[in-house]
């Protein structure tokens, strides 16, 4: 997450209006996930990729490493539906029989395998188009503005925040337990990550503490209310999303007839 | 002399038994340059946490322009919107992983109109310097730059008496003096700064008045060049004189310094007055 964050920040698409992307990945997703067309799913994991890199100006091998994590399970997921257990004699391309059950690769299993390969990795891209563009602070926002209750949107806030604080507190006595051979053999460093973690619990009890007076002597009355930057949309980028989005709808309608 | 702060035989003590206020009585001039000192543990932070309404006295009073605080929300919502306070570690204060948002965090529980927010969150701003920070994630800031817009959040509130809990520990010098600038240009403007620091060249060279807090009393108070020149309470509450006074004495005793019309406070004024 915190790799991710690096180039969020940066990128080249953050000012302008966040509803505009996290609407355009969610619409590009759902089209994804109806539209069952490998073709139309490698369009639109070659479009995200291209926005990415061309709009966004991140780089190609951030991307590449971000989508080779989800494929790591998705190839594991992949192999189970591509294998298919039957003791009736299937039309297998490849089989082998224990116990009476052939266990094998047919046709039909090896589509649908490949086409939850694709759909899959396409709304993955989708997603990743959405998190490496717009920070969370603006997702937060996005949600608020799709009218998510009020209470999520301050839990949301708050627990973005405050993973950074804790992160930092947990690093900050590992790196103090190191400097004084705390992690040296396993043993100490199983009793060093016991302390580390009852120290974090009681911190966290005290920094909540600490957060909830300066709230109050910020007028705090139970819920939190802020204000966010003024977005501005983008003309240039609205059009471009909605042509992309078209192409895709309009290459799938002609790949189905 | 117009008293916006004051306290009548404060006391509180915490859970586990700790004395932090013993029948503390002290009143703080409207428009002036405060500074609490003391050492570590002294009581500092606790009286800063009473005098906006977070802490209520066990007993004794405070009164805020002569009022006495009741406590009855609506006085506590006024009071908290008056005495601003910006703590020691910004990381307990800032919620948000957005600096725009934290910053409007106080005037949006003022209930102000969303136009004029937006104006006042600018300006304070470009006041802290942080005009530039505002598009960056509060986690990859620096600690200088935390405490610079944990100070606008509160600016943005627009206080009429301002608390700083040691607004310049662990900050470099250019920082500090930007701050120390920044204070003096929002006094200059009529808020009642408060500060607590254990500096004493930086007390001794900014502030009009000085109260001594040692272990939940206040065992002095007054004007700086009088207060540092008395050896008994500097070594009572464990204090160093600051060195320009320090030097002046010396250089007074040697006859090598003349007596100006005032006791110098910074550098530049002792380097004027030597023979």
């Amino acid at each position: 997450m915190l790799y991710i964050e690096q180039f969020v920040y940066s990128n080249k698409l953050r000012h302008t209006h966040p509803l505009e992307r996290v609407i355009f990945a969610l619409v590009t997703m759902i089209m994804a996930l109806i539209i069952k067309d490998w073709q139309v799913h490698l369009l639109i994991i070659f479009s995200m990729v291209i926005l990415l890199v061309y709009k966004a100006k991140i780089k190609a091998s951030v991307i590449l490493k971000l989508m080779l994590i989800p494929l790591g399970f998705l190839i594991i997921g992949v192999l189970t539906i591509a294998f298919q257990i039957s003791s009736a004699d299937l039309n297998y391309l490849f089989y082998f029989n224990i116990f009476n059950l052939n266990i094998g690769i047919t046709v039909s299993s090896l589509q649908t395998a490949f086409n939850t390969l694709t759909v899959s990795l396409s709304a993955v891209s989708c997603l990743y188009f959405m998190t490496l563009t717009t920070p969370m602070v603006e997702i937060i926002y996005v949600l608020q503005k799709l009218k998510v209750p009020d209470s999520i949107i301050e839990l949301m806030t708050l627990i973005y925040r405050f993973i950074f604080v804790f992160i930092n507190t947990a690093f900050n006595i590992y790196y103090a337990q190191q400097a004084r051979y705390g992690h040296s053999t396993f043993k100490k460093s199983l009793n060093s990550f016991a302390i580390l973690f009852g120290n974090l619990w009681g911190k966290a009890f005290f920094k909540s503490k600490n957060l909830l007076q300066s709230l109050e002597s910020r007028g705090f009355e139970g819920n939190i209310k802020v204000l966010n930057p003024e977005y501005s949309f983008s003309k240039n980028n609205i059009i471009s999303f909605v042509l992309l989005d078209l192409l895709i709808f309009f290459t799938a309608l002609f790949l189905s007839r | 002399m117009n008293y916006i702060l004051k306290t009548e035989k404060l006391n509180f003590s915490y859970m586990d038994g700790t004395k932090a206020l013993k029948e503390l009585s002290m009143k703080i001039p409207e428009g002036k340059k405060i500074a609490v000192i003391g050492n570590n543990g002294s009581g500092k932070t606790t009286l800063f946490l009473h005098f906006n309404g977070i802490h209520r006295p066990q007993s004794g009073n405070i009164f805020y322009r002569d009022k006495k605080m009741s406590y009855s929300s609506g006085e506590i919502k006024n009071i908290r919107k008056n005495v601003g306070i910006v703590f020691q570690d910004p990381d307990n204060q800032l919620f948000s992983g957005s600096v725009y948002q934290d910053i409007s965090y106080g005037p949006v529980n003022l209930g102000w109109d969303e136009k004029e927010i937006r104006k006042k969150i600018e300006e304070v701003m470009n006041q802290t310097g942080t005009f530039d920070l505002k598009d960056k994630p509060t986690h990859f800031l620096s600690y200088g730059q935390k405490k610079r817009v944990a100070i606008a959040g509160v600016l943005a509130m627009n206080p009429e008496v301002m608390i700083l809990d040691e607004p310049t520990a662990g900050l470099d010098p250019v920082f500090t003096s930007q701050i120390m600038e920044l204070l003096n240009d929002l006094n200059k403007k009529g808020t009642t700064v408060i500060i607590s620091s254990h500096n004493m060249d930086e007390v001794f060279s900014w502030a009009d008045y000085v109260f001594v807090l040692s272990q939940g009393e206040i065992i002095s108070e007054g004007k700086p060049e009088e207060l540092f020149r008395d050896a008994e309470v500097l070594k009572k509450a464990n204090l160093k004189k600051p060195w320009v006074l320090d030097m002046y004495d010396y250089l007074l005793n040697k006859g090598l310094a003349t007596v100006g019309d005032n006791i110098p406070r910074t550098r530049e004024e002792l380097l004027n007055l030597i023979k």
